[in-house]
């Protein structure tokens, strides 16, 4: 079966013009396999070109069937074919699939409805996500990072006033894979509304405009050095000149996160030269302060 | 009561035990069975070529060293060529009395760097940190010799990554040993620790650090360890999966959540069996803080290592893993029948106790006294015949499952010989190698009782894997 049907299903994705031969039945779940093999390996019009045969050869409705009589790989496969060929009679049972307890077929349900209509599935999908602690946010990041990042962020503030403790976190997590500009709004809307350090600590992460620099400098002498520590890389990235006592102070901070991550600001600053640096160095008093200074200096402008 | 009474009593207690000891193994097997099946099955779309998502979360790769001057160099650079998206290689020279340290910095342009990093764990004075000028995620620990555990230590406390993976510099890994390693980690956030199939090298082809051909060993006694690792890892760990019971992580390879390993207190320094007791001590500690955690285990092969190749170094090693159980389970004895013990303090603890760790004495006796009772004529030949097959029959079944397993499943050894050859094994290992195995452990039983201390645990390896061409 392999021998017959690769060299076809590499023509159609190279774009050739292939007539492919007539499917036996009890080729198609083997051909399924294959199928999904090549299609994960290729993009573009090279995918479109095998979701089109796979839907002549009526591979979308082998899969329907195989959803709900298959076997758990022949099912994962199903879940897999449906998602890329976006098939319209699959959205239903997939819905169904995602709320199901095992947790690897319930999110290659998740991620199949994403690949399919994500505008349609995040506002049904998203508390769940937020809910459901056996969905890792690693396997999550790299399925929304897939999707259109303005739907993301649309889905994820309107989710978000009803959200709040390990929700409202997981949520700046996720945001995380949105750039900058569409994550800041989500951050501002957590700083002005809750004193949850765990929540503000992961909204300081989302910062990187330098118009949140007055935001940013409320936090670097909070009480917590987590929070600190977040402000401290925030300000890597909003801040200028002005700011540099601010940092020369963290570098004397009592935690050494905050001091490795003041002295990393400080020597990512592009305005700042090795002759600055190493005269700062000097002038320096603080022991612990000079270390993280010198230690940072050495990994990321080595002589 | 009498002398005859004695025997026949004991004999009932033998017999008795047997049957106990194999009917746990068996009720294993079969758990094991069913995990693997699962396992198998939802991870059926692993094989798609899918790339890294860049999402995976960094490791740290530990490598305590001491005196390994002939094969740090190799070891590190096979390292350094693992698929994953983001590691660091952090090898401890721990004291090394040959040129390991020196090895290394000619190899790797290792330059002096003043890190400053925070000390979490106590370990032995630090004397330097080197980092590589040729590969930016290679850095040397030179610290005051301590045993392996205070080397892993330092590691952890220079370590910049949230997981840690602790690697013997001998192991040899699969190119993909990491991403199919951290898979737990992934698929069960409340994983702190993940270990995976080890298997035997002996008799492969190693080229460059890598596995590029598997076979099985000339020599008899590594072919017996295959059928005996099959078992160990397929049954002994597997079974224990679904009960979150896995009690051993081999310090060959497993991988750490950094930050329970130090809340932990880190690796015990006055242990032989470090791995192990760690591995107790965080289902401990976890257990009785209420603490939710899974400790898990991959089925897949990920990492090959060399088996011993003469009797006294079986020897020294069986005697060695011997202790390293006593020690886990008498550290960690608080956590036997407490009411917060769950599945690792009410069965699996227990289990460790009586059939893993007291079987040697009863295994040992067991035969002495049956084979007494017999040239004394106080055992017929029919109890004999009993005794036998419980003993070996038993043994016969649970090796011959794991063998069918194993191709049922991973299918590592394809060739017709290689299973001719398993096959042969799985009958002799019965008929003498275990019982000799268990001797060796009541060797090492006698060494923990008597308090006998073993630094680094050394194990001569013959290495001749790694130059076969």
């Amino acid at each position: 079966m392999q021998a017959r049907w690769r060299p076809i299903l590499t023509s159609v994705a190279a774009g050739e013009a292939v007539d492919p031969p007539p499917i036996q039945e009890a080729e198609r779940r083997l051909l399924l396999g294959l199928w999904n093999h090549l299609r994960e390996s290729v993009k573009g019009d090279a995918a479109l070109q095998l979701e089109t045969l796979a839907r002549e050869l009526g591979l979308d409705a082998t899969a329907l069937a195989q959803l709900t009589t298959g076997t758990v790989p022949e099912r994962l496969f199903a879940i897999n074919t449906l998602g890329h060929l976006r098939t319209p009679a699959a959205w239903a049972p997939l819905m169904l699939l995602r709320q199901g307890e095992a947790t690897i077929m319930s999110l290659a349900a998740v991620q199949a409805l994403l690949r399919m209509d994500a505008e349609r599935a995040l506002p049904e999908l998203l508390a769940q996500i937020l809910d459901r602690d056996d969905w890792s946010i690693t396997r999550l990041l790299p399925l929304l990072k897939a999707i259109d990042p303005v739907v993301l962020q649309q889905a994820l503030l309107a989710e978000l006033p009803g959200t709040s403790g390990a929700a409202s976190r997981r949520l700046l997590i996720l945001a995380e894979v949105l750039p900058t500009e569409l994550a800041a709004p989500l951050a501002h809307q957590v700083i002005a509304s809750t004193d949850d350090e765990e929540q503000l600590a992961a909204a300081l992460r989302l910062l990187g405009d330098p118009r949140d620099a007055p935001l940013v400098r409320r936090f670097l002498s909070h009480p917590n050095w987590r929070i600190r520590v977040r402000a401290v890389s925030a300000l890597e990235k909003v801040g200028g000149e002005d700011d540099l006592p601010k940092l020369i102070t963290a570098l004397s901070d009592r935690e050494w996160w905050v001091r490795l991550r003041a002295a990393r600001a400080l020597v990512r600053l592009p305005f700042m030269d090795n002759e600055q640096l190493r005269r700062l160095q000097n002038d320096m008093q603080d022991r612990f302060a000079r270390d993280a200074l010198n230690q940072v200096m050495l990994e990321e402008r080595p002589q | 009561m009498s002398m005859l009474g004695v025997l026949y009593a004991s004999q009932i207690f033998f017999l008795l035990y047997f049957i106990g000891i194999n009917g746990v193994y068996i009720l294993l097997n079969l758990v094991a069975i069913s995990s693997l099946k699962r396992y198998l099955d939802q991870h059926a779309l692993d094989d798609l070529p899918r790339p890294y998502s860049g999402f995976e979360p960094p490791i740290s790769l530990l490598v305590p060293a001491y005196n390994e001057e002939a094969t740090i160099a190799a070891s590190v650079r096979s390292l350094l060529q693992l698929e994953y998206p983001e590691y660091e290689v952090v090898v401890v020279n721990d004291g090394s009395s040959d040129d390991t340290l020196e090895v290394m910095i000619r190899e790797f342009r290792m330059a002096q760097f003043p890190e400053a990093f925070r000390k979490q764990l106590e370990t032995h004075p630090m004397r330097s940190v080197y980092r590589s000028a040729v590969f930016p995620n290679l850095r040397l620990i030179d610290k005051e010799n301590g045993g392996k555990a205070d080397a892993l230590n330092a590691g952890i406390n220079a370590a910049r990554y949230p997981l840690f993976c602790a690697v013997d510099a001998d192991s040899i890994l699969q190119r993909d040993s990491l991403r199919r390693a951290v898979e737990p980690f992934l698929e069960e956030p409340l994983t702190i620790a993940s270990g995976g199939t080890v298997r035997i090298a002996n008799g492969c082809r190693v080229d460059g650090g890598f596995l590029t051909e598997i076979d099985l060993p000339h020599r008899l006694l590594p072919l017996l360890q295959i059928v005996e690792y099959l078992r160990a890892f397929l049954f002994g760990r597997l079974g224990w999966v679904p009960l979150n019971a896995v009690l051993v992580i081999s310090g060959a390879f497993g991988v750490f959540r950094r930050d329970r390993v130090t809340e932990a207190g880190g690796y015990r320094t006055d242990c032989v069996g470090e791995d192990m007791e760690l591995v107790v001590r965080l289902h401990r500690t976890h257990r009785l803080a209420r603490r939710p955690y899974r400790i898990s285990f991959v089925p897949d092969p990920i990492c090959w290592t060399e088996a011993p190749e003469t009797l006294a170094v079986l020897k020294s090693q069986r005697s060695r893993w011997q202790r390293g159980l006593s020690e886990s389970l008498a550290l960690n004895r608080s956590l036997f029948f407490h009411r917060r013990g769950g599945a690792p303090g009410w069965l699996a603890m227990p289990f460790m106790l009586i059939f893993e760790w007291f079987s040697p004495v009863v295994e040992t006796a067991g035969y002495a006294f049956v084979i007494a009772g017999f040239l004394l004529g106080a055992l017929s030949v029919e109890a004999l015949v009993l005794f036998i097959l419980v003993a070996v029959g038993f043994g016969l079944l649970l090796s011959t499952s794991a063998l069918l397993l194993e191709e049922l499943s991973f299918h590592m050894y394809p060739k017709p010989r290689h299973m001719l050859a398993m096959v042969g094994a799985v009958l002799i290992e019965n008929l003498g190698y275990r019982q000799l195995v268990s001797f060796y452990r009541l060797i090492g039983m006698w060494q923990w009782i008597t308090n006998k201390t073993a630094p680094w645990g050394r194990m001569t390896r013959s290495g001749s894997w790694q130059v076969r061409k």
